[in-house]
Formats: structure tokens, C-alpha cells, sequence
């Protein structure tokens, strides 16, 4: 029995927050001509380059079959940097297309096929979403994973300016591929809360400096007992969300009894610490916190995208028709 | 990162699961005080004569020198197999015991290690005062050095069982010109002394186990007191690194089982079917299984050596808090039951009151806000 992070992943998770620091500062969502689409095209190329899409995915279509443990410590830096959502899309769809598709699997991969979430919108309609190229989409019921061929598709606005947004039909979709089990859902849904995670953490780490910075009647903010105990408040939610990610990733390495539970355990606080945080996030900053000029509606935006995601109500009736934490 | 347990510890889980099928006592422990304390007194004895006292204690002290996950097991098993709580047993376990072989001398480690272990000593904790609660370090209760002696004038409060122990670790200020942390002393106060009033406090739930104690004159040895005069706070602060790594292990063991109770309760009752109810429990299974991973991962981190350090508080911070959520679910789930005063029939008030008291007892909820706040966010001070 032993939770501390190896000198292995340690590493892993210090190279991927270099990365995202240097490439993909929040920064880049300020100032004029924002284009989220060049973003993702460039980050996804980067990420391909640097072996991140094929991670876990098997050696047969040119991955590195980690462990989701390795996986979701990537995962988790790249939610920090609200990097590219269609990159975790890509992950776990080369993963169940490698074995029925393993040409398209290849593809994304090596970054020449973008591959977006697919989330099901009113009046027959889905959103695509992260993905302004090509037309492969990951969806999800459940645990049923499935990689589709999108038909026809329109650009619209999307609530998040940092993710491209179309609007498909959903009987025009294609399934290419499905996936393997409940453990490929398991997975997916790991490498949300890992970014969920990173982004609870952002949010932390925001508003702790905001409280060092901002000053009024005479002191920082941080010195007040409502803006201190708010704080505590988000980094125990973190403290929940990392030590129940890691110990529900070690669980679905080892094939443990309960990796179920301990997964949507994990989707469940995750999405509490990455939905709440940000809110908490926003009222600390106070009149900034609710411009453009801040990153804190960055975090809201994403974190109700997660939320469509990564269901908590159906997480919650899953866990409640499981076998529970019983190993 | 790895979640499978030792050869070592499987088969040491085996042996301790064994035994305790074997000798956990079918009555629980007495609400009564007084019974209660006679209780603890034998129970203490029995896990004595078997060679599970002093779980933590090194074994140059007649403890088990237990590696920390070997502690976790204990709990784990302890509570799975339906032992009885610490009672009384808690400060001298806990807190006096580690505190007196760390910075004890011979004869006090003579005269004290061994009737602790046995169950012969039970003691209660003389730290808190009327006007000296989260401020703990504006304590007033004097000490003067006369002679060979430290007479003690003043009051203790929220002390648990006093009346029924035989030790009180016991802190006063000896130097009445300092503040604060210094100039405390801490003193091995014999709660038979002449000068002793004790009157006891009850709780919420009716038991009269808090107490006020008066000193008035108290002449205790010098030789009594731990550590330096005038050191006290020190002493103080050396006894508290023995128990905060493990001491959320038996309560979230508790929660956890509690918990899949009152999910077996729902189900029977009907609450079940109700979409609202289903969906908190299942949240509060997630909130468990997430408590104890962190408890796994602050484990993993003291068994590698790190000290255990303001992290602490954020544990019990959680803790308390999901403790009350499944109270307060349970509540919410058994209806009118809640209000029967019985506790054969209905446990979950006198549960539901024990979070309270658990939630206070070693600090408020705010008190470890602060306390995280500067020492783990590193914010600007608030006073």
C-alpha cells in the first residue's frame, strides 16, 4: 500500500506542466483575434509530437500502452492549462478504434485526425465539440464508448469561446468503431476528472494569489477570514478530488473488484471540486472575476462543459446501483 | 503507486481479525461514566494481556512498535469487528503516554508507561479554560514554584472523564509575567491532591462526561513536571505528531459502515425509490471513498518518513464533515424514528450528536480554517 507518486511519475508530471506553461499559457485567450480552432490544431499537433494522444494507446497503432495512472497525471496538467478538450477525445477514441480501425487509430495518433466530443443536444442535434477539422467524433453512453463519422455539420458559436463548437445531426453519425468494456468507459471517464482536477487546482492557486495581490480597507483580501476560509474550503475539495483520482487510476491498473466505484467516485468529486471551484473562483475575484479579462469564466465555461459531459446524475445513479466500495 | 497490502500485513490482518472475533466484548461499553470507566479499565487489561497495547508505543516501552500501516489495519479491523470505543482510555494511550517517552524522565516513565498499558491508569487532559479555548495560549491557570512544589490556582474545562481518572496532563502558566506559548509548564497533575473540585458537564446527549475542575493551592512534585518549567507548550506540541496521522483512520472506518447501513435502511423503508435520497447517498459514497484515499495517500506519505504537519487539520476538516452528511441523511431517511430517545432502537440521534461533539472537540471547524489557511495556503495573516 503506498499513494506517493513515483520518481517515473513524478516526472511525467512535471515535463507536461513544462509543456503546457511554455505552450499553452492562459494568456493566450487575451487580447484581440482569439482563434480557438488554430489553438487546437496546434496543441493537438504538438501533443502527437510529444507522444500524448497515443499515450495508453497500444503499440500496434504507434502508442505507449501507459497505465492510466501515467495517463491521468497528463491529463490533469492539461486541464490546468484548459487545454484542448478534443485531446483527451482523441486519447481514449485511439484506444477503441485500434483494434476494428486501427488505420484511423493510426491517424489520430499521429495528430492528422482531430477527433471531437460528441454531446447530445436537444431536437435530435449533438454538439461537436473541439474539433473544427475533420469529422471524427468520440461519443458516449454510460459506459458504451463509440468513435463516429459525423454527416454534415454547422459552426456555431459555442457558450465557451475556448472550444469550437458545431452542431451535427445525430442520425447522420457513423459508428466506426465501439468500445471494448466498461473499462475503456472507466477511462474516459478518469481522464475528464483528471482535467476537472487541474482546473479545481487553477482555480486555487488563482484565487490564493488574488488574495496575496488585492488590496482594500488598508490589507490584502487574503487576510480576511470570509476570503481565507472560502480558500480552505476550494483546497479541500482539491485534496479529495487528487487522492480519490489517483487511488480509482491504481485501482483500473490493477483490475481491482471495485474500479468501478472507485471511478465514478472519482467522476463524481472531481466534477464537485472543478464546478464549484470555479464558482468560488469568480466571487473571489470580485468585479474582474466576472470580465473577459479574467481567466475565472474560462473555468466556469469548462467546467459546465465537463458537467455534459461526465453526468453527475448518472454517475450518481450508478454508483447508487453498484456494488459500492466493497472490495 | 500501489494499493496492495504486504505479505507481512495480510497475514498480520489475518491473525488481528482472528482474535478479535474471538474477544470483542457482545456489550458495548457502558454510557454510564463511572461503568464506562470501569469498562475501559478491563477492556485495556484484555488487550494488554494479549499483547495489543501500545499499538504505536516502541517496543523498548512495552508497546507493539507497529509500522503506521500495520496501524491502519488495526483500525480498519478494529472497528469492522465492532470494538469498543477509546472511552477513557483516549489521553493516556494518545496523548500522555507518547508525550512521557518522548520527554519524560526515568522515574516518571517508571511510575507511569506500564500502569498505562495495563489499564491500572486512566487519564484526562487539563489544557482548555473558560476564557482559553481556540486561544488556547491566553491560558491563566497558575503555577508557582515553591519549594520542591508547583502550587497550582485556577480552573480546567471540557475535560473528559476527569472525575473518573487517576492523571491529568495538566497546563499551567508558571512565569506570570510572559504570554502566549511561553512561560507554560506541563505537569503530571494526580487527581487525587488535595485542593481538587470536580464538577461534572453534561453533553447534548445527557452523559455527564465533560468536566470543570478547580484547583485551588494543588501542591504538585516538581518532579512531576514534563519537560521544562516554563517549556510547557513545547511538551505540549510533542505529543500531538503521535496521533494525527492515524487518528481519522477508525472514524472513517466507522463512517463507511455506517453509511452502507443506512443505504441497507433506505432500501427496507422505501427512501430508496425517492430519486433525491438514492442520489445523496451514492454522494456520499463517492465522499467517502474519497476521504479515505486521502487518508491512504497522508498514510503513504508518513510511512516514507514525512512528518505529519498542518495537513491534519484538512483531514479532519473533511472528516467531520462527511460524518454529519451521513448523520443528517440518516435523519432525513428514518423520519420520525429520529426523535426516539432510545438508543437500542434508534442510534442515529445519539450518532448524530456524537458528529457534533467530534466536530468541536480539538479545535472548531473555523479554528482549522485558520490554521490551514496560514500553514497550508500560506494567505496573509488574519490577526
Amino acid at each position: 500500500m503506498d499513494l506517493t507518486l513515483g520518481a517515473d511519475d513524478a516526472q511525467i508530471a512535471a515535463m507536461a506542466a513544462d509543456v503546457m506553461a511554455k505552450e499553452a499559457p492562459l494568456e493566450r485567450w487575451f487580447g484581440p483575434g482569439v482563434d480557438a480552432a488554430a489553438h487546437e490544431d496546434r496543441l493537438r499537433r504538438l501533443a502527437a509530437d510529444l507522444g500524448w494522444i497515443g499515450f495508453g494507446a497500444p503499440e500496434s497503432v504507434g502508442g505507449s500502452a501507459v497505465s492510466p495512472v501515467e495517463e491521468v497525471l497528463l491529463f490533469r496538467e492539461i486541464g490546468r492549462a484548459l487545454g484542448p478538450v478534443s485531446l483527451s477525445a482523441a486519447a481514449v477514441a485511439a484506444r477503441v478504434a485500434a483494434v476494428d480501425a486501427p488505420e484511423v487509430a493510426a491517424r489520430i495518433v499521429a495528430g492528422e485526425a482531430a477527433v471531437g466530443l460528441i454531446v447530445p443536444a436537444s431536437g435530435g442535434r449533438a454538439w461537436r465539440l473541439g474539433a473544427a477539422s475533420g469529422s471524427l467524433g468520440l461519443a458516449f453512453a454510460d459506459e458504451i464508448l463509440s468513435l463516429v463519422e459525423i454527416g454534415a455539420a454547422e459552426t456555431g458559436p459555442g457558450l465557451d469561446p475556448t472550444v469550437t463548437t458545431q452542431v451535427v445531426s445525430r442520425s447522420g453519425m457513423v459508428i466506426l468503431a465501439e468500445g471494448l468494456g466498461p473499462d475503456e468507459g472507466y477511462r474516459f471517464a478518469l481522464l475528464v476528472a483528471a482535467q476537472q482536477l487541474g482546473m479545481a487546482e487553477a482555480a486555487l492557486a488563482a484565487s490564493v494569489a488574488y488574495g496575496k495581490l488585492r488590496e482594500q480597507f488598508g490589507r490584502p483580501i487574503g487576510s480576511f477570514q470570509a476570503v481565507r476560509h472560502r480558500c480552505v474550503d476550494m483546497a479541500g475539495r482539491c485534496e479529495k478530488a487528487r487522492a480519490q483520482l489517483f487511488f480509482a487510476a491504481v485501482a483500473l491498473r490493477d483490475g481491482a473488484g471495485n474500479r468501478g466505484f472507485q471511478a465514478l467516485a472519482a467522476a463524481k468529486v472531481c466534477e464537485e471540486a472543478a464546478s464549484r471551484n470555479a464558482r468560488d473562483n469568480i466571487f473571489l475575484h470580485g468585479a474582474i472575476g466576472v470580465t473577459a479579462e479574467n481567466a475565472a469564466h474560462l473555468f466556469l465555461k469548462r467546467s459546465l462543459l465537463w458537467r455534459e459531459v461526465v453526468r453527475p446524475q448518472v454517475v450518481l445513479e450508478r454508483i447508487a446501483n453498484g456494488a459500492g466500495p466493497a472490495t | 503507486m500501489d494499493l496492495t497490502w504486504s505479505p507481512e500485513d495480510v497475514t498480520f490482518r489475518e491473525a488481528l481479525r482472528a482474535w478479535l472475533a474471538e474477544n470483542v466484548p457482545a456489550e458495548g461499553r457502558p454510557h454510564d461514566p463511572a461503568a464506562g470507566a470501569a469498562f475501559d479499565r478491563a477492556w485495556q487489561r484484555v488487550l494488554f494481556d494479549a499483547g495489543w497495547a501500545g499499538l504505536n508505543w516502541p517496543t523498548d516501552y512495552g508497546g507493539r512498535g507497529l509500522s503506521i500501516l500495520q496501524q491502519v489495519i488495526w483500525y480498519e479491523e478494529y472497528v469492522r469487528a465492532g470494538g469498543p470505543p477509546m472511552g477513557f482510555r483516549f489521553v493516556a494511550q494518545n496523548h500522555a503516554g507518547p508525550t512521557l517517552i518522548a520527554l519524560g524522565t526515568d522515574a516518571q516513565k517508571t511510575a507511569h508507561l506500564q500502569p498505562i498499558l495495563r489499564g491500572d491508569h486512566l487519564w484526562s487532559q487539563g489544557f482548555s479554560e473558560p476564557n482559553a479555548g481556540s486561544d488556547l495560549a491566553s491560558l491563566r491557570t497558575r503555577g508557582v514554584v515553591d519549594g520542591d512544589d508547583l502550587v497550582v490556582s485556577g480552573q480546567k474545562i471540557w475535560s473528559t472523564g476527569a472525575d473518573h481518572t487517576d492523571f491529568q496532563e495538566l497546563l499551567v502558566r508558571t512565569d506570570p509575567d510572559s504570554s502566549r506559548h511561553k512561560g507554560l509548564t506541563w505537569v503530571i497533575c494526580p487527581m487525587a491532591s488535595k485542593g481538587i473540585e470536580i464538577q461534572p458537564i453534561r453533553k447534548m446527549n445527557g452523559r455527564a462526561e465533560f468536566c470543570s475542575v478547580f484547583y485551588d493551592e494543588v501542591r504538585i512534585p516538581l518532579s512531576n513536571v514534563v519537560g521544562q518549567v516554563n517549556g510547557g507548550w513545547a511538551t505540549a506540541m510533542a505529543t500531538l505528531g503521535f496521533e494525527r496521522g492515524t487518528s481519522f483512520i477508525g472514524e472513517m472506518a466507522e463512517i463507511t459502515l455506517r453509511l452502507e447501513d443506512l443505504i441497507e435502511i433506505a432500501k427496507v423503508n422505501g427512501e430508496w425509490k425517492d430519486d433525491e435520497v438514492r442520489r445523496k447517498l451514492a454522494d456520499r459514497r463517492a465522499e467517502v471513498a474519497a476521504l479515505r484515499a486521502l487518508n491512504y495517500a497522508n498514510l503513504s506519505r508518513y510511512a516514507r518518513g514525512e512528518n505529519p504537519g498542518a495537513e491534519g487539520s484538512i483531514t479532519k476538516l473533511l472528516t467531520n464533515e462527511v460524518a454529519r452528511s451521513v448523520h443528517e441523511l440518516a435523519a432525513e431517511i428514518i423520519g420520525p424514528d429520529v426523535l426516539d430517545g432510545d438508543l437500542a432502537r434508534n442510534r442515529w440521534g445519539d450518532l448524530l450528536q456524537h458528529g457534533m461533539v467530534m466536530t468541536i472537540g480539538g479545535g472548531t471547524p473555523e479554528i482549522q480554517r485558520e490554521i490551514i489557511a496560514d500553514r497550508v495556503l500560506d494567505l496573509p495573516r488574519s490577526r
